[in-house]
């Protein structure tokens, strides 16, 4: 008995889905319970299982495919007797071990430049070559993302991006005030850092995988020094995804910079010299311990921020200048920066165009998020529409 | 000047006319170029103003024309040899490629060839195997000789004129099925510089790099992809030696695509030299092979129908780019 | 006969012997491997059609050659140490040793270019022809070649074209009985190349190359028409001593043949004219024998010493300097192949 497979929906506000892979090729025999194809919805990854043994007959929705709720998946064969066919498949199923990946050269380019493996991504080209396209979808896939969770239906959705030499981790203290206040909060390692895969050398490196992350409902995007400069390029290659810029401590306003930090974060090599650098960020005691320490120095010490460095600080000045990209973003943009930071000097607000709205918080360093979280949080009131 | 409804052929003629007018040293040399005007009308009526001596009617000796017209200029004139079909470079490459090529690199510098060889090709009148090839495939591969190929009025008129500036032997292939063409031009218009190619319809899906005829079969599928909903980006290269190599890298690393379009038959032509220096030039950027779409590789054939198919038409492209970027 | 009108035989006898040693010294250029390339032709034993035409040559008229050109230019005032460096490829040459013994040129003495193609340099005399004409100036231009030319198609269309426009044009066939390995005899049936002058409406003469006086005689008479308009062909005839190139020892023909062509020798025909009628001894001949060859061995040493070219200038001379220039190889897998 042939029977059609159709999209169920997966979610509550799920209309739609896209097929990231089918793990079973037509002519080839399943269980019920093993899983048939991939379907990506909001941002997230859902196997699609089985109801009953069969055989697959027809793909209908390729790889790649954005498909309604409703709408045909695949054509199988449903009963005993379509499992217990033997079935020989036209073609191997995966490629033969050492076979090149077949990859566009503008994808295998992309690939060296954001440090992918090209094994690990699903080519949606012609003979299932990796495109262009692909590497993009991947490198979002190797994003390294934390979520805040919510008690309750979110009011609005917040990218958080972090630091020179920080990760998502750093944001927790904001980031579950903002949960608190209905904000439902997403925080990516950077390129270059963390848990993420991919490499970067300049801002285009550090924002290239981040677009994905805007929700499809406009949005607050928060970025803190390094990230504040990644976040106004986020802003001017997708402005009618941001409802509000928020930087914290922006690099790329002006020349000045503990130039030091930002060598000494991409060279430093034990626990002890990271732990005397990470003291110029906050105004408080530093609250880590010798383990976490160990494990910090430890990943520095692997260089990936060796390229990244350079391109953002040379002959002791910053190398990059927000401030023209700043003053052509539409959404509403603000600083908030404190007067006790030892990294980037707050002065340069001076340099900011008229309409940003700047805050300035006292007995704060450069990791105001760590030394002043309410104070930022309050920006972010909950009655607040945006 | 305002804008005119002029020809191709016209253009071509005025250019002659305006440069001989300026420069004394031009005369035009070849078969029927004189008291019957051109065997295309290229030169109707300019012995009229200038004289037998400077147009001169010559014997059916396509060797030997252009060999004088090597002497010429090697002595201080510049000449204007027309060769009526480019077909009959066959009979003439000695004179070409031999002399006229190489006589400065030969002569450590010593003596240049300013001369202008005109001549046309191509297909679209069935006038069969022998008076419809493309064959600027052997002029570029002759180091020494610049090539121009203009596909529209503006540029039959400014290209000619600057060939006639030239201190080296130039090329010039009109199509014989663009003599009739017509389009409202400012010939006293500034054009791009002689060996820049032109981005005659920008797009972002794919590059059509083409040049001569097939420039308007590029621009007609140009249109009918639009339709679709893909945007073609169609450069006419204009010249072939030189060649505008940074506008079709600047192209295709944008659209990542590239189809060379050429109506010479495809094996080892223009088409495959272009090819190559964009699968070598923009490797990193391409998302499909560089697709080349040119001439079937059989002689032109007589009935319109058959010498038709023989060369790339607009429907062809437009499948074979639909097909590459599978839409 | 007086002395003094016998000294243009005396200065035949200087250019021709010029030329002999001149070949001679490069085929010793050839033998000790100093030559760029083995392409070399050498003209003994028709020196008499090259010094006696050039004689007849006045400094505005200009000229082409065959592959066998050193001894017209020589005869025209070339300079022996820049040809000798041009045929050893150096940059002290007459073409900074891009074109060598087949290619060499020079704008100041009027010399258009050698040739290495067959027929390939007579048509230009048509477009020089062509220009004198039209610009008014009172040159001549004079294609030289050999026999076997003559069997090319190209040497008729630019006969035809010289008569038909009246040019100021004089053909040179300097019929030395062989192209390449192939006797006149074996190439056509009219070897009476003055019949063909006369198909196709040109002046026409044959000369006997040994007689360097008639070959300078015959040629002033066709200069001064084709100077009026009267476009000519002047066979002069003689034997090519040596084989074509110089790997060839000549197995097409015989000892016999050689020996008696040998005999056909202009420069002993010379010296022996000189010593009958003028005061002239043979050791004061013999003495500038000498001093000629002083003169070719310091060509040699001129042309042994001069420096190579830079191995850059490859590229110049390509198109006009002002003009776009080929992109060298290695620049362009550079950029092909860079790392960023």
């Amino acid at each position: 008995m042939s029977v059609l497979l159709t999209l169920p929906r997966l979610g509550e506000t799920m209309e739609s889905g896209r097929v990231v892979g089918w793990l079973k090729r037509p002519g080839e025999t399943f269980r019920r319970g093993e899983t048939l194809v991939e379907i990506e919805s909001d941002k997230t990854v859902v196997e699609l299982p089985a109801l009953a043994d069969g055989r697959l007959l027809e793909v209908i929705a390729t790889e790649g495919s954005e498909v309604e709720v409703g709408a045909p998946l695949c054509r199988y064969e449903a009963g005993d007797d379509a499992a217990s066919t033997p079935v020989i498949p036209a073609e191997p199923a995966t490629p033969a071990a050492g076979a090149r990946q077949r990859a566009t050269p503008a994808a295998r380019r992309l690939a060296r430049a954001r440090g992918i493996d090209l094994a690990a991504v699903q080519g949606s080209g012609r003979r299932g070559r990796i495109e262009a396209s692909d590497l993009r979808m991947a490198e979002t896939e190797a994003l390294a993302v934390r979520r805040w969770p919510l008690s309750t239906q979110p009011r609005c959705h917040a990218l958080l991006l972090h630091g020179f030499g920080g990760d998502a981790q750093t944001w927790a203290p904001l980031a579950s005030l903002l949960a608190r206040q209905g904000i439902a909060v997403t925080a990516p390692d950077l390129p270059a850092h963390g848990a993420t895969a991919l490499e970067a050398a300049d801002i285009a490196g550090l924002a290239a995988p981040l677009a994905a992350l805007l929700d499809g409902t406009k949005g607050e995007l928060i970025g803190h020094s390094i990230g504040g400069a990644v976040a106004v390029a986020l802003a001017r290659a997708h402005p009618e995804r941001i409802a509000r810029l928020t930087l914290i401590a922006p690099a790329g306003l002006d020349a000045a910079i503990d130039a030091d930090f930002i060598q000494g974060i991409a060279t430093v090599r034990n626990p002890g010299g990271l732990a005397h650098l990470l003291r110029r960020l906050s105004v408080r005691p530093l609250a880590l311990s010798a383990a976490q320490l160990a494990r910090m120095a430890e990943a520095f010490a692997a260089g990936r921020l060796h390229a990244l460095a350079t391109t953002l600080v040379a002959d002791g000045r910053q190398q990059i200048d927000i401030v023209a990209d700043l003053a052509a973003l539409p959404m509403a943009v603000r600083v908030v920066w404190g007067l006790e930071d030892r990294i980037i000097p707050w002065t340069q607000v001076a340099r900011l165009p008229s309409p940003v709205a700047v805050h300035l918080i006292a007995n704060a360093g450069h990791m105001l998020h760590w030394d002043a979280p309410q104070q930022v949080a309050a920006l972010f009131p909950g009655s607040t529409r945006i | 000047m305002a804008e005119t409804d002029i020809t191709y052929r016209e253009a071509l003629r005025q250019a002659l006319y305006d440069a001989m007018r300026e420069d004394d040293s031009i005369v035009v040399l070849g078969e029927e170029v004189g008291r019957y005007g051109g065997a295309y009308g290229v030169t109707k009526d300019l012995i009229a103003t200038f004289g037998a001596e400077r147009l001169i009617d010559t014997p059916i000796s396509e060797p030997a024309i252009i060999g004088a017209a090597v002497g010429a200029a090697m002595t201080g004139l510049r000449p204007v040899a027309e060769l009526m079909y480019v077909d009959f470079l066959g009979l003439a490459m000695d004179q070409l490629a031999n002399q006229a090529a190489k006589i400065r690199y030969m002569f450590g510098g010593q003596i240049g060839v300013p001369m202008v060889l005109r001549t046309q090709g191509g297909t679209g009148r069935s006038a069969g195997a022998q008076h419809s090839q493309s064959l600027e495939g052997w002029v570029m591969h002759i180091p020494g000789l610049r090539l121009a190929m203009p596909a529209t009025v503006a540029d039959a008129y400014h290209l000619l004129r600057h060939s006639l500036t030239l201190p080296d032997p130039v090329v010039f292939i009109e199509h014989k099925a663009l003599y009739a063409r017509k389009e409202r031009t400012d010939l006293a218009a500034r054009v791009l510089p002689w060996g820049r190619a032109a981005v005659r319809r920008a797009g972002n899906d794919v590059s059509i790099v083409t040049y001569s005829l097939m420039v308007h079969t590029a621009l007609d599928a140009a249109t009918l992809l639009h339709e679709a909903g893909i945007a073609a980006e169609v450069i006419d290269l204009r010249t072939l030696n030189p060649f505008d190599m940074k506008t079709v890298r600047a192209s295709v690393e944008r659209t990542g695509r590239a189809i060379v379009l050429s109506e010479a038959p495809l094996t080892a032509g223009v088409a495959a030299e272009l090819a190559a220096r964009i699968s070598e030039e923009c490797f990193d950027y391409l998302e499909d092979p560089v697709i080349r779409i040119a001439g079937e590789d059989i002689p032109v054939p007589v009935s319109p129908a058959l010498e038709a198919a023989a060369i790339p038409q607009a429907a062809l492209i437009v499948q074979t780019v639909r097909r590459m970027l599978r839409r | 006969m007086s002395a003094e009108a016998n000294l243009p035989l005396r200065d035949f006898y200087c250019t021709m012997r010029r030329i002999r040693t001149f070949e001679e010294r490069v085929a010793e250029l050839y033998v000790r491997g100093l030559s760029a390339g083995s392409m070399l032709h050498l003209s003994i034993g028709e020196e008499g059609a090259a010094a006696g035409v050039c004689a007849a040559m006045r400094p505005q008229d200009s000229f082409t050659t065959h592959h066998r050109g050193h001894g017209i230019f020589l005869a025209r005032g070339a300079d022996p140490n820049r040809m000798m460096a041009e045929i050893a490829g150096k940059s002290a040459g007459y073409c900074a040793g891009k074109g060598g013994s087949m290619h060499i040129a020079d704008r100041a003495l009027g010399h258009l270019g050698a040739n290495a193609i067959v027929g390939g340099g007579i048509p230009h005399v048509v477009g020089a022809g062509l220009s004198y004409k039209r610009l008014r100036k009172n040159a001549v231009a004079i294609a030289f070649f050999g026999d076997g030319a003559m069997q090319q198609g190209i040497v008729h269309e630019s006969m035809n074209m010289a008569a038909l426009w009246d040019l100021p044009v004089m053909f040179v066939c300097i019929n030395n009985q062989y192209g390449m390995g192939t006797r006149i005899d074996q190439a056509t049936r009219v070897a009476d190349f003055a019949q063909r002058a006369i198909a196709l409406g040109l002046a026409g003469a044959s000369v006997d190359g040994e007689d360097v006086e008639a070959v300078f005689a015959r040629a002033q008479d066709l200069l001064d028409g084709a100077r009026a308009g009267r476009p000519a062909l002047l066979t002069v005839s003689c034997f090519r001593f040596f084989g074509h190139g110089r790997m060839d020892k000549s197995p097409y023909r015989s000892n016999e043949e050689e020996d008696s062509g040998r005999r056909r020798d202009p420069i002993a025909a010379a010296r022996a004219a000189l010593l009958e009628r003028t005061p002239l001894t043979a050791a004061a001949l013999d003495a500038l024998d000498a001093a000629i060859a002083r003169e070719m061995d310091a060509a040699i040493a001129f042309a042994e010493q001069a420096p190579a070219p830079a191995l850059q200038a490859m590229f110049d001379d390509v198109y006009a300097p002002s003009e776009p220039q080929p992109e060298p190889l290695a620049t362009r897998l550079d950029r092909i192949l860079a790392e960023r």
